[in-house]
């Protein structure tokens, strides 16, 4: 049997099957255009459904949550701590991170604000104030994170600082456990707590109250050892020197 | 401004009636029912489009000679009939100078292991659709629209399960059944596979 001996054969067949055939194919394709009409109907009527949803809700998610990320904050990256600190209109313990050496750095602030993001004249945004007498728009940081990147022989440090502002808000119950292991030290005053982790990355952290704000320092030493105290020791001796 | 509301489409048996009428609005009311279903059927053989097209004229050329004396008891069926035969001409021409990457090449390409034979054979072309159309007619209506949709119009797989509303692994089971009764039925009908 050839090919040619099929089509032909197929076209022999009954006219009757044929006819019958057409008048099935006919019904089918009206049945395929009532589920697309359908099918169009309903994906029509679920974004409807979907829209009028969304404005019932709104309003009551604004009423419950205050407006949409009403709470979510702002951030801004400065290129070195002279702009932080004139930002903060003060100076912290890390105008003494020796940026210059650092093989990459970042100064990023995250704070909330009642001011809109959208009123921001050319991005250009007045100092973060923790207070504010004359009853004006607030905004109050939150997080300061200096990421930093230092030689380490043939390896590199990973250098973290961050500031956390808003101290009472941070669980403290990890003191007891630094304490219980005599992970601290005292420094002109200030209660540092420090530990290295045994994770095989030479990770260390130290954290301390200062001025209110919890500082907090991590280290991811990329050589052979822990690394910490080198850059540890330069924050607190700022400390000793008392000038702040 | 003017409303331009589009006419509905009229019966084949109004259409067969301006045929025999020999109004040629009959050619354009055919036009305006099947050209679309038309083309489907002469472009799933020759999967070119401006050949696809010229088949569509020489069918209504022949429906316009044709009808009368004829008058079709399916005006659809009629016209596929038609259109397919001039498709199937062409398709030969074209084939025997290079393989045609059709919708019908590759339904026969899946009838492979029933004609794998390319040398002309002795089998009596009227002995096989007369088996095929006994096969046909033993099928369920579902399977026989699948082997119709696919053997007779070559339709892509594809289409046919959209048309049939299912996936198109369903269609694809279907044929694969579809395919061992047909063998059954060969053989069992003396035919050599």
């Amino acid at each position: 049997m050839t090919r040619n001996t099929f089509i032909d054969s197929m076209s022999a067949i009954d006219t009757e099957i044929v006819e019958l055939f057409a008048e099935q194919d006919a019904k089918m394709h009206e049945m395929r255009s009532k589920r697309k009409r359908r099918y169009t109907l309903a994906s029509v009527i679920s974004t409807c459904a979907c829209a009028v949803l969304v404005l019932l809700v709104m309003p009551l998610m604004y009423a419950i949550f205050g407006g949409a990320n009403a709470e979510a904050p702002e951030s801004d990256y400065f290129s070195n701590m002279d702009e932080l600190h004139m930002r903060l209109e003060y100076t912290t313990l890390y105008s003494a991170v020796d940026l210059d050496s650092a093989l990459s750095s970042s100064i990023h602030l995250s704070y909330s604000s009642t001011v809109s993001s959208n009123s921001k004249p050319d991005g250009i945004f007045g100092p973060v104030k923790e207070d504010n007498a004359a009853g004006e728009a607030e905004n109050i940081p939150l997080q300061l994170r200096i990421s930093t990147t230092y030689a380490n022989g043939d390896n590199t440090d990973s250098v973290r600082y961050y500031i956390i502002f808003n101290v009472d808000d941070v669980d403290k119950s990890y003191i007891a456990g630094y304490e219980e292991q005599g992970l601290t030290k005292t420094v002109n005053g200030v209660t540092v707590h420090y530990c290295h982790l045994d994770d095989g990355l030479f990770s260390s952290q130290a954290k301390f109250v200062y001025d209110e704000n919890l500082y907090v320092i991590n280290v991811d030493a990329g050589g052979t050892s822990h690394n910490l105290d080198p850059y540890l020791d330069v924050i607190l001796e700022e400390i000793e020197k008392g000038t702040y | 401004m003017k409303l331009h509301l589009s006419r509905p489409v009229l019966s084949d048996e109004k259409i067969v009636e301006l045929f025999f009428a020999r109004n040629e609005q009959a050619i354009d009311e055919t036009d305006r029912k099947y050209k679309s279903y038309l083309v489907k059927v002469a472009y799933n053989i020759l999967s070119d489009r401006d050949e696809a097209e010229q088949c569509l004229d020489d069918t209504y050329v022949r429906a316009w000679n044709t009808i009368p004396p004829k008058r079709p008891d399916s005006l659809r069926a009629y016209l596929a009939t038609v259109i397919r035969n001039c498709a199937l001409n062409c398709y030969r021409a074209r084939s025997s100078e290079k393989r045609i990457p059709s919708s019908l090449t590759q339904s026969l390409d899946e009838l492979d292991f029933l004609i794998p034979d390319q040398t002309e054979d002795s089998y009596d072309d009227g002995e096989l659709s007369r088996t095929l159309s006994e096969f046909i007619r033993s099928l369920d209506q579902r399977r026989m629209y699948i082997f119709m949709s696919r053997y007779y119009l070559s339709r892509p797989i594809v289409e046919i399960a959209d048309l049939l509303g299912v996936s198109r692994s369903t269609v694809n089971k279907e044929i694969a059944a579809i395919k061992t009764l047909l063998r059954e039925k060969l053989e069992s009908e003396g035919f050599e596979i």
